[in-house]
């Protein structure tokens, strides 16, 4: 464990969704199947919503907390609601912390 | 000569018996629904009686020889490994599949762990009118889903709560337990109604749970409650476990979903028939 699920994230960490997941959406969110532990997820859309913007496009907890605030028509940024989010799915290995480069830091 | 016809969602095959007397020994096979769409292939597969036993070669060219059981058991195998092979990617859901007959189109698949009551409820909904389409399982395909032909399978236990069936039940091809009690293979079609299997869309999803000797109650229930009792009932496709659950999922969004705690019958059919049907 490299401590990522008991520390608080910062505003500058970036997410990347882990390898080898198969995503499949549904009316009401998608189904990521882990074939490697051959563990079945629901995602809800909200979360879906969260896990898709761990893309590979490096955005930071900061950007997804001002994307969702302005997508869901927000008056204050569900910055809390984001990081357990993403704590589950890290904890359930969907999601890794990725390495900032050193331009981010 | 006489025929035994045991169809699956891809063949017809055909065990071609020496005489009456083996023909009734295999009969327990024989399903013969009509299955709206499908293009079977016929497969005849000769069967000799010798020396007190029986002999046939299956498509893969393995022979087997034996009793009438160890033939059945064989090509049990095959039927069985169909049901998997036949749409690819599919889920396998264990539940009965049943439409009412003024309204064919309204699939519902009742799930349940053994001892809940399926059996019990399928024979009570054919006397009322509902047409059974298969008693094991449902095959949920990324294009075609469709139930599984198999005939029901009633213990002499179950008899009793099916009056108006008991005689027909009774005249239905059997085996024997090892304490000889019999288990009867039923065709759905002692009803009445013509046994026919369509390809379709589920309407409702009924979960049973058993309260012997209690009353009924149906209650809905939400997507995720349903998809957690419908995960335990299906079995997945090797490969594209993810897409075929995801299906299971959203077959679920569809459909009305309710848990049926399964005491009275007659009420139970009639909570069914406000809420479901």
């Amino acid at each position: 464990m490299d401590g990522a699920e008991e520390r608080a994230f910062d505003f500058d960490d970036v997410f990347v969704a882990c390898e080898g997941l198969e995503v499949t959406p549904t009316p009401d969110g998608c189904v990521i199947y882990d074939a490697a532990r051959e563990r079945v997820h629901y995602l809800n859309p909200t979360a879906a919503v969260i896990y898709g913007l761990c893309d590979g496009a490096r955005r930071s907890l900061r950007a997804m907390c001002a994307f969702l605030a302005q997508a869901y028509g927000l008056d204050q940024q569900p910055v809390e609601a984001t990081r357990d989010c993403l704590k589950t799915l890290i904890a359930e290995g969907l999601v890794r912390p990725c390495a900032k480069s050193s331009a981010e830091r | 000569m006489r025929e035994v016809v045991c169809r699956t969602l891809r063949h017809e095959y055909r065990l071609v018996c020496p005489d009456a007397e083996v023909a009734n020994d295999l009969a327990f096979m024989e399903t013969k629904p009509e299955i709206v769409g499908a293009a079977l292939e016929v497969v005849s597969i000769p069967v000799f009686a010798d020396g007190g036993f029986l002999r046939m070669t299956l498509p893969n060219g393995a022979l087997v020889e034996g009793a009438a059981s160890h033939l059945m058991s064989a090509l049990h195998a095959i039927v069985y490994r169909e049901a998997f092979e036949a749409i690819s990617g599919a889920a396998l859901i264990h539940c009965v599949t049943a439409v009412h007959s003024e309204r064919p189109d309204a699939r519902i698949l009742i799930v349940g762990a053994p001892g809940a009551g399926k059996t019990t409820l399928t024979l009570r909904l054919l006397s009322d009118g509902y047409a059974i389409e298969g008693d094991e399982h449902f095959v949920l395909g990324p294009e075609i889903s469709i139930a599984r032909p198999r005939t029901l399978r009633v213990k002499a236990g179950s008899l009793a709560f099916a009056p108006k069936l008991a005689a027909a039940i009774e005249a239905s091809p059997r085996i024997s337990f090892s304490s000889g009690a019999p288990l009867y293979s039923v065709s759905p079609a002692i009803s009445g109604l013509p046994w026919r299997i369509a390809p379709g869309e589920v309407e409702s999803v009924v979960f049973l749970e058993a309260n012997h000797g209690g009353l009924s109650r149906i209650e809905p229930i939400g997507v995720d409650e349903a998809l957690r009792r419908l995960l335990s009932e299906t079995s997945f496709p090797q490969d594209g476990v993810g897409p075929a659950a995801a299906r299971l999922r959203t077959m679920l969004v569809k459909a009305r979903r309710h848990a049926l705690l399964l005491g009275d019958l007659n009420r139970a059919v009639l909570q069914l028939r406000r809420t479901v049907l």
